[in-house]
């Protein structure tokens, strides 16, 4: 625009003109980067959380809710959406209208897996959502209650050889059909599964009265039945991450072995799975590489690219906030944020590695609906 | 009153005075039928529970019928008199609540019911203009105060409120 | 008791009573009350609003304010549901079987004495209950599996047909509507969509608020339109009501055995995970109505069946805490906000919760305690401008009624499609009225169809795998017996009866022809 003024003598050229459209379009660039927010001012947003209140996706969205207010400038009101493992609420936020007033985090190796039926009426992370970014990484623990006489995984393994071993699982969108039948594939432990606990609280509640041998449960929702000693930890599904893991969380997870990796179980057992080395590092990088994929704030999909650009900002901007870190600290939430772009590339390594995975889990699903 | 033979149906206004006495539990025959149906289309693992639930509410809905014909058949001669009147009494009322439905929708939950509360109890409870204007005032006032400043809460604004 | 909990259970004590700290619970309270009034708002999603806010108080003042929302809300609900027929929330819609036949005989004051009191009395009864069982929490919250809650289910629709009055079969079809329209949305385990017939809105399947609201309150609405009836109670004037608020309190020690009774069902019932909130008040209704004998009147105001329900959904609450404090697992919505406030704050309940942090949960038991005893008190001293309502003229109320109505369809979802619905169910609910078919069981089947369905998936698949034997569990057994018991002991009451009434009419006509 300049240049376009620099042509004609300095006492001929329509400064002010020039000026004046200089200014304009300035402020048009800067007045779009505003709008595409004040876009969302007035009416509340809608944040949909796929699963009761008091579980880990309802701990995030509250710890969020505050920062992610100021943030954006707008009033956000919580809706719990539970049913089929956070199906439920997933569809609830790609139905809505892509306008920025609907919001919510998902499982997004929990979806993955329940898109793998055929007729799935499972939202597909990659497509049917706009990423704005991930709040945190799942991870996943194999436990065991207090009273079942099974000690180790070692001695889970020793009652594996006599008769499969029974989880209690959550259901359709459950990442848990991920971890359970690529954990026994790698372990060469046959398994049943039990459907329909809906919470960590009704899977622990069925491992402590004996219902099922073991249950999976993220670190956040383990920690505290850890801590009381009312749950056993048996097996870490993947190393601890580098953060996003609280100090409490840690200290209650030394000494409990990690699935994979030099000093892994899973290559302790190639002898009874026949595995390969390779193998077993394979499915290792597997399961990291699915769970990285974690906790994700999305919203519907074709969200306009203005305002998607600016709640994702905000979101990057509220997870890298000292206050946001000092808040999630205090409720021994671990913190493993990825921005928008580093989300979805995670995303669809996920993906990748979950395809490598498809008849182990599509059986999975398959004999829990039976 | 005449005698008349047992047998069901024999007696003039037998099956309408059944109808009149078992509209209910007809129109529930109907859902659960209407729901049956609806269950063929579902997989295995999500029908079995709700045709269970359904097959036991018909089995249910179909003996207090059976049970009800036997009782109108013992009791022939007893003629009731249809309902008509008591039904179409029920008019105004609807027509009231589908007006605040519209006004709700159209202007929001404030205004919408104001004016509702305003209209209804200066045309149909026949009050007083002031009255009828203080009472929906203080309404409108009791919902922007406690809800819209109090607790902070979303109020529906109605789909006019869209459009402007 | 442990000395350790006594003296956390005294320095609670004595932290709620300080300064400022009083002012809190006193604060939680209103706030919790004037929310709470709203038809379909309740104290779950006062708490859910509060905990952005609460993020960086201190563990005192949060406890005493989250105490405060959790018994302050329980009794305004009983309020409409006494004065209107509206229920509060989900759990009140039993109050409304006795309270407001009350109030339409003048005696609204009575009621509302009777349900302060009992209130009151009967959240005393969960908090001592509560506190005496902290030892014991753990195993307490063991004691139920797929299978009982399965035969709590089921025996909770039998004993609400079975006591609907008229026609128990009428009473179990209107169960089996209850079931069939709960099953309407997602299937919870499949995520197949069931019942919806192309609808959008039916997605989510019926929610509680506005088929509640609709069935009782619009329904009675359109009753008073088309009746034409002058005031709620008969009455125009306040010297006109009979009963007072003292016949009321005196009514809940004058039957002091079912009042004890209920508490316990509402303590038990509200110590049980993920039963819900409603049924503590339903079950001790069939209870007391089970135990009234030939002289109840049931469902036209006798006294006993508001007292029983309003013991047992105060007293609930300190159930609730249980394995929501011992083993951080929540009894119910509202736990389930408590406890994910507790988790925001750092908290983690379970044990760490009784053994580091005993004297916190002291601050909270006391606060809902304190809180229960306020609303209770401010309910007695507001008995005679609230019983005044029922001698307004009807004209005047109703549009306060229904604009109650539609505010607590529209605050819960903000979808218009909501108070359609309420209406959908507001005419249904009416025709249901005069055609003599109750509504009860209806609303009860709704609470209790997602326990069903799922704990009978449970329970068939754990039997199948041999991890359970369904028939050798004592409390299941005792469960089938109590629902057989329900199901024929009508059918065989009445025969009986007809029975002995035909010998009688027998042997005097065979005395008059001698």
């Amino acid at each position: 625009m300049v240049s376009a003024c620099q042509h004609l003598p300095a006492t001929q050229r329509p400064l002010n003109s020039c000026a004046v459209f200089i200014v304009f379009f300035l402020f048009s660039i800067a007045s779009v980067a505003a709008t595409s927010c004040s876009s969302l001012s007035g009416e509340p947003v809608l944040w949909v959380v796929p699963s009761k209140p008091g579980g880990g996706y309802d701990a995030y969205s509250r710890l969020l809710q505050p920062f992610m207010e100021k943030a954006l400038n707008v009033h956000i009101r919580i809706e719990n959406r539970s049913a089929a493992g956070g199906v439920v609420g997933a569809m609830a936020i790609r139905d809505a209208q892509a306008d920025g007033r609907t919001l919510g985090i998902i499982n997004a190796p929990g979806l993955l897996a329940a898109n793998m039926l055929p007729n799935a009426p499972a939202p597909d992370p990659r497509q049917d959502f706009t990423i704005l970014g991930k709040v945190a990484e799942q991870h996943v623990v194999m436990l065991t209650g207090k009273h079942s006489g099974i000690s180790d995984i070692n001695s889970l393994l020793a009652i594996s050889r006599t008769r499969p071993i029974l989880a209690g699982i959550r259901d359709a969108g459950s990442s848990n059909f991920i971890t359970l039948p690529i954990t026994a594939s790698l372990l060469g432990m046959d398994y049943a599964v039990v459907t329909g606990y809906v919470g960590s609280g009704a899977r622990t509640l069925a491992a402590l009265r004996g219902e099922v041998d073991v249950i999976f449960l993220n670190m956040d929702s383990a920690r505290r039945y850890i801590a009381s000693n009312e749950l056993v930890p048996l097996l870490q599904i993947t190393d601890p991450p580098n953060i996003g893991l609280s100090d409490e969380s840690r200290s209650l997870l030394t000494g409990v072995p990690v699935l994979s990796g030099e000093q892994g179980v899973a290559r302790r057992q190639i002898d009874t799975t026949g595995l390969t080395m390779e193998d077993v590092e394979a499915g290792a990088v597997a399961l990291a590489r699915i769970f990285a994929a974690g906790r994700l704030v999305v919203a519907p999909r074709n969200l306009p690219d203005t305002v998607s650009h600016c709640i994702a900002t905000a979101l990057e901007d509220v997870m890298a906030n000292p206050e946001f870190l000092q808040a999630a600290s205090k409720a021994n939430l671990g913190i493993n944020s990825e921005n928008a772009e580093g989300a979805r590339k995670l995303l669809s390594l996920a993906a990748a590695e979950l395809d490598k995975f498809q008849p182990e889990i599509r059986a999975a699903i398959g004999e829990a609906r039976r | 009153m005449m005698k008349v033979s047992n047998r069901p149906g024999a007696m003039p206004g037998f099956w309408r005075n059944y109808w009149s006495r078992n509209r209910i539990t007809i129109f529930l025959g109907v859902v659960t039928c209407i729901f049956l149906a609806d269950s063929l289309q579902l997989g295995r693992a999500s029908a079995w529970v709700p045709r269970l639930i359904l097959l036991t509410t018909l089995s249910l809905i179909v003996l207090l019928l059976g049970r009800e014909l036997r009782v109108q058949s013992a009791g022939a001669g007893v003629t009731a008199i249809p309902d008509t009147k008591g039904i179409l009494s029920i008019v105004p009322a609807l027509g009231w609540i589908g007006a605040m439905l519209m006004l709700v929708w159209l202007l929001g939950v404030s205004m919408g019911l104001m004016l509702f509360c305003f209209g209804y109890l200066r045309w149909y409870a026949n009050e007083s203009w002031s009255m009828s204007g203080v009472l929906a005032g203080g309404l409108g006032l009791f919902i922007q105060g406690v809800f819209g400043l109090l607790f902070k809460m979303p109020l529906y604004q109605g789909v006019l409120s869209a459009l402007t | 008791m442990d000395a350790t909990v006594v003296n956390a259970a005294l320095e609670g004590l004595s932290l709620v009573f300080s300064w400022p700290y009083f002012m809190y619970t006193i604060a939680g309270t209103l706030l919790a009350m004037l929310f709470s009034a709203v038809p379909g708002l309740n104290s779950s999603t006062l708490m859910a609003l509060a905990i952005p806010l609460t993020l960086t108080w201190d563990p005192v003042p949060l406890m005493l304010v989250f105490g405060a929302f959790v018994g302050g809300a329980t009794f305004m609900g009983s309020i409409t549901a006494i004065l209107f027929n509206i229920p509060g929330k989900s759990q009140n819609a039993v109050t409304l079987l006795d309270g407001y036949p009350l109030t339409q005989q003048g005696m609204a004051k009575t009621a509302i004495g009777c349900a302060a009191a009992s209130s009151a009395l009967g959240s005393t009864f969960g908090i001592f209950f509560l506190i005496g069982l902290i030892p014991f929490m753990r195993e307490a919250a063991m004691l139920l599996g797929p299978p009982e809650y399965l035969m709590l289910a089921i025996w909770g629709l039998t004993t609400l047909a079975a006591l609907s009055g008229g026609s128990m079969l009428k009473g179990l079809i209107v169960a089996g509507l209850g079931l069939q329209l709960a099953l309407i949305g997602y299937d919870p385990r499949t995520a197949e969509l069931r019942f919806t017939f192309g609808l959008d809105y039916l997605h989510d399947g019926l929610s509680l608020v506005p088929v509640f609201l609709g069935v009782f309150a619009l329904a009675e609405v359109i009753d008073l339109m088309v009746s034409r009836k002058q005031t709620l109670s008969g009455k125009h004037h306040m010297e006109e009501l009979t009963g007072s608020v003292w016949e009321g309190v005196q009514s809940v020690f004058r039957h002091f055995g079912l009042f004890l009774r209920s508490s316990l069902i509402g303590t038990v019932i509200g110590a049980i995970p993920g039963v819900g909130s409603s049924v503590a008040g339903f079950v001790a209704y069939g209870h007391a109505r089970q135990t009234a004998g030939r002289t109840s009147r049931f469902g036209r105001g006798d006294i006993r069946g508001l007292l029983a329900p309003e013991a047992a959904n105060d007293a609930k609450d300190g159930g609730a805490l249980i394995p929501t404090l011992a083993l951080g697992i929540p009894g119910g919505t509202g736990t389930a906000v408590l406890l994910g406030a507790l988790t925001l704050h750092g908290m983690s309940p379970g044990r760490e919760m009784l053994t580091d942090n005993l004297v916190l949960v002291f601050v909270l038991i006391w606060s809902l305690f304190l809180s229960n005893w306020i609303t209770s008190l401010l309910g007695l001293l507001l008995v005679n401008p609230m019983a005044r309502l029922s001698t307004i003229r009807t004209t005047r109320l109703l549009p306060f009624i229904i604009a109650l109505s539609v505010i607590g369809c529209l605050q819960f979802r903000g979808l218009m499609a909501d108070v359609v619905c309420a209406v959908l169910f507001g005419l249904l609910g009416y025709l249901m009225k005069r055609h003599d078919w109750p509504r009860i069981p209806l609303a009860i089947a709704i609470v209790l169809a997602p326990l069903f369905e799922t704990n009978l998936h449970l329970t068939l698949r754990l039997h199948e795998l041999e991890r359970i034997v369904f028939w050798t569990r004592p409390l299941v057994l005792i469960l089938i017996a109590m629902t057989l018991v329900n199901l024929f002991l009508p059918a065989i009451s009445s025969r009986l009866n007809a029975n002995r009434q035909g010998q009688r009419e027998g042997s005097s006509a065979g005395d008059e022809s001698e």
